[in-house]
């Protein structure tokens, strides 16, 4: 079973994708990043830091990133 | 896409309810987790492999006597995790190493600890997250007290961490995973099956040390393994400014050169100079011989005067001797005294005559020019009798003494003498007049002109009768003005000529007056 805050967080990240599916081009490319250190975490911060500039780089259109935390 | 460990549980765990048809890409998650449990078909992963116990072998190579390590690790899920699987890592070394950890340790106990290691210790961190107390700190906020405190060095397996006061070792580069994943995740949002998409784990990078932290420790770059890459060395002052340094030892080199080429080059001067002086004064003294050469009839004439008187004395006075009177002894006494003078006067004309014809080195001295004038005036005297020539002395009262050598100056004297009697030899007995002078220019200098009642220079004759073999006369050698002017410039004078108006011509030159009168030599 989930926790109510989990919960709540993951339904937030599912609505912001939603959101911008629905907002923006219907090309637009979703990824939700489910991550078990909130921000603080050197080695997170860096590999999502330098992850959504790599993904930006190789992408050939626009990609929609959202960050949660879960698992901790 | 999940992140760590957690992430890649809880997605397995939720996925049917939460997106089922969804592509899943674990990432930064062990190698062990996947082989547990191995991907689905609709799964993929960028795995790494946490070497942990090649990280203590790494610190203890680099610092062998290690005996202590300090675990830093947190309290939260993730750390008791990890110091699970970091104890059965690290079993190996239990016989030779003791591990602390931290994990029930608030923050200000693990700094506490972290500033009283006994020695041979080191620190090895981990993400950190929470401590005992359930304090939630940032990895920078925990590195910088760490790094602040410790008095052992710090290990760390991430290279996040690398630059915060870690010193080194065979790390997971964070850069490199997050590369690879976004290769795959790029992949997997262009069509590919995440089946399809299988990429081998990760494995810590080639060692790194940061060299600040080498130096702080004092770990000499000998002990680090082969291929150990150094980073953040501070430069050298040959690094930093070897254009610099290279410019200003290249201009000492050109100076240094510049220096010892003007130094070679002023003793070839001085020898040149020397040389130069020495033979100068060889040719003055030959031109002097000469000179005197040209007076050796009136020279004769000169010394039979005084001769002549003596032997003439010396018959009457034994006339005298012969009578035998009173009288007459009287009378020989007042003959002996004129065959004294006369002998006297013999003596002086030939002290003038070799003190000129000495070749000897001089030095520069303070002496009475009007006195040096006479003596050369007294030693032409027959020769202007003979030439029928008047030759008239004026000088100011008490002239101050200059400075020079005094026969060298008189040689110019005797030159320009000569040459006056010359340029006046076939003029009227009344023209035939010779006046020296001697008067003070200034406070500096004397001239000494030498004015004749010849027919004075021609145009020619004024343009070139300073060069060096030039002369009008048959039998010159044309060298004694040249060799004059050398002497006076030399002595820091001048030495010029000058018709004048009415007729015949003046040589006059300058000499420095002596800065002290009482060194005035009369010789």
């Amino acid at each position: 079973m989930m926790s109510s805050r989990l919960a709540g967080a993951l339904l937030g990240g599912l609505l912001a994708i939603g959101a911008a599916s629905s907002d923006a081009q219907p090309s637009v490319k979703q990824v939700l990043v489910l991550q078990s250190l909130d921000r603080g975490n050197l080695i997170l911060d860096q590999f999502t830091g330098d992850f959504r500039i790599a993904l930006d780089q190789r992408a050939e259109e626009p990609v929609n990133v959202v960050q949660v935390v879960v698992g901790r | 896409m999940t992140v760590a460990g957690p992430a890649a549980v809880f997605a397995r765990k939720h996925r049917r309810e939460l997106f089922p048809g969804t592509p899943l890409l674990f990432t930064a998650v062990d190698e062990r987790y996947l082989r547990d449990a191995p991907l689905g078909d609709n799964e993929s992963a960028v795995s790494v492999i946490n070497d942990f116990p090649q990280l203590i072998d790494g610190a203890l190579q680099v610092l062998p006597e290690t005996r202590q390590v300090f675990m830093v690790i947190g309290s939260g899920a993730i750390g008791q995790f990890w110091r699970r699987e970091l104890e059965r890592d690290l079993k190996r070394f239990s016989d030779h190493v003791t591990f602390i950890w931290s994990s029930e340790l608030s923050l200000q106990d693990i700094l506490r600890r972290v500033a009283s290691l006994p020695s041979h210790s080191a620190i090895v961190y981990f993400t950190f997250g929470t401590d005992a107390q359930g304090g939630a700190y940032a990895d920078t906020q925990i590195l910088d007290d760490l790094h602040a405190r410790a008095n052992a060095p710090m290990f760390g397996g991430h290279s996040s961490f690398f630059g915060h006061g870690i010193v080194g070792g065979s790390m997971m580069s964070i850069d490199e995973l997050a590369r690879n994943t976004a290769d795959v995740a790029s992949r997997i949002l262009n069509g590919e099956s995440p089946a399809s998409v299988r990429v081998p784990p990760q494995l810590p990078s080639q060692p790194r040390f940061d060299w600040r932290e080498l130096q702080h420790w004092g770990i000499p770059e000998s002990q680090l393994p082969a291929g150990a890459e150094i980073i953040y060395r501070s430069p050298s002052v040959w690094e930093t400014y070897h254009w610099y340094i290279a410019a200003i030892i290249a201009a000492l080199i050109l100076q240094a050169a510049l220096i010892m080429a003007l130094v070679l080059q002023r003793n070839r001067q001085r020898r040149a100079d020397s040389e130069l002086q020495r033979t100068r004064g060889e040719l003055a003294h030959v031109t002097r011989i000469s000179a005197l050469g040209e007076l050796s009839a009136s020279l004769a004439h000169e010394l039979k005067q005084p001769l002549t008187a003596m032997t003439s004395n010396a018959q009457a006075g034994r006339r005298f001797m012969a009578k035998g009177g009173p009288d007459d002894i009287e009378e020989v006494r007042e003959i002996l005294g004129d065959i004294v003078q006369a002998g006297l006067h013999a003596n002086a004309v030939i002290d003038r005559v070799r003190s000129m014809v000495k070749n000897e080195q001089r030095g520069a001295v303070s002496f009475d020019i009007t006195n040096a004038i006479r003596d050369v005036v007294l030693l032409l005297h027959s020769d202007a009798v003979m030439r029928k020539i008047s030759v008239s002395l004026q000088a100011e009262p008490e002239m101050p003494a200059v400075q020079g050598d005094r026969v060298q100056l008189q040689q110019v004297v005797l030159n320009l003498l000569l040459n006056a009697f010359d340029a006046m030899k076939d003029s009227d007995r009344s023209d035939r007049t010779v006046l020296l002078d001697i008067a003070r220019v200034d406070e500096h200098m004397l001239k000494v002109s030498v004015t004749d009642g010849g027919p004075g220079l021609s145009a020619e004759s004024a343009e070139r009768v300073f060069d060096a073999f030039y002369t009008t006369k048959s039998n010159g050698l044309g060298m004694g003005l040249s060799i004059s002017r050398s002497i006076i410039e030399a002595h820091g004078g001048r030495l010029w000529a000058e018709n004048n108006l009415r007729r015949g011509a003046t040589f006059s030159f300058t000499i420095p007056i002596a800065m002290r009168a009482e060194s005035i030599t009369n010789r």
